[in-house]
């Protein structure tokens, strides 16, 4: 009977921990292991010229040498307006140490604009239509679904990929480590 | 028996995260949509949406060509209430779901529909929104 204990209990502990490693996995995203990037994804990222919530053209090369997250998101989607407020406090936190965050969103200039006044996002957000889906796909989005998050080194190189939230833990680490 | 019952809960623990246990879907795998004309005037659109995802009611939208064809308004299904804290307070739709819609063919034609969807995984993810597109000949007369 002790053996039937211990082993229901090894097999229900063995099944709750690879079920909580199944339900990250996909939160945890990728951090390539060579850090670099195909350069034409790159490119793509570096040309992309959208409006601010002011109406301002700017280059997403504008912030070219920056340890620099871009965060693909969109006001439609719940998950990405619940890890934003995170952002902007790392924002806040990081920007000392050269951490420059860029929203790209799929959405409407009204939206986005009245979202980022009631958020008080810190950080600048780019508008674009569907157009800004198939550039996280250029970047690694395999599905484009968002929130699509990319770390870049002050380089240029991808340094992480994340599809879901990313947890302010994680993010943290990932800068730390190319800081 | 305690033990025996953790051992249930687990495995029903681990069967309760569909999506979490695989790669996502794509839109087009996880809110498979079909339409066909179930009568002269009628439409009816299936939503087969995947475990794991859902779709949100107030983003299915529906459009008819010819200008000739009128859409009438189409009769959703209650869905469930989703509350969420920073989205607020949506319908959404899991699993197979039905959406009829009246329509006027002037002629009895073949008529285009379109239907726009959005959904998202419970994972935390969303997706953009998608426009399925059908052609939908006429029921034929009995004779």
């Amino acid at each position: 009977m002790t053996s039937f204990r211990t082993v229901a209990v090894c097999v229900a502990v063995a099944i709750l921990a690879l079920s909580a490693g199944y339900a990250t996995h996909l939160l945890v995203g990728e951090s390539p292991r060579s850090g670099v990037s195909h350069a034409a994804d790159m490119d793509a990222l570096w040309k992309t010229e959208l409006a601010d919530t002011n109406g301002q053209r700017m280059t997403v090369n504008h912030w070219r040498g920056s340890i620099l997250v871009v965060n693909f998101w969109a006001t439609w989607c719940a998950p990405c307006r619940e890890e934003m407020p995170a952002f902007v406090l790392l924002q806040r936190d990081l920007a000392g140490k050269g951490v420059q965050f860029v929203g790209i969103a799929a959405d409407q200039g009204e939206k986005v604009k009245a979202f980022a006044t009631e958020l008080q996002i810190n950080y600048p957000l780019l508008v674009g239509g569907m157009d800004v889906i198939d550039l996280s796909a250029r970047l690694g989005n395999e599905i484009s679904a968002l929130p699509f998050t990319i770390v870049v080194d002050r380089a240029g190189r991808i340094v992480h990929r994340q599809l879901g939230i990313l947890k302010p833990d994680k993010l943290r680490a990932v800068i730390a480590a190319i800081s | 028996m305690r033990e025996r019952n953790l051992a249930a809960a687990a495995v029903l623990f681990a069967l309760a995260l569909p999506v979490a246990g695989q790669d996502l879907l794509d839109a087009s795998q996880a809110f498979r949509t079909s339409a066909r004309r179930i009568g002269a005037d009628v439409i009816e659109v299936r939503y087969d949406t995947a475990p794991g995802y859902y779709l949100y009611r107030d983003r299915l939208e529906f459009k008819l060509q010819p200008e000739s064809a009128r859409l009438g308004a189409p009769k959703l299904p209650p869905g469930k209430v989703k509350e969420d804290e920073f989205f607020g307070r949506s319908v959404i739709y899991r699993n197979r779901t039905i959406v009829q819609l009246p329509i006027t063919a002037m002629d009895n034609s073949t008529v285009t529909l379109t239907a726009d969807l959005q959904g998202c995984a419970d994972i935390g993810v969303c997706y953009p929104p998608v426009r399925r597109t059908f052609v939908l000949a006429a029921p034929s007369k009995a004779r």
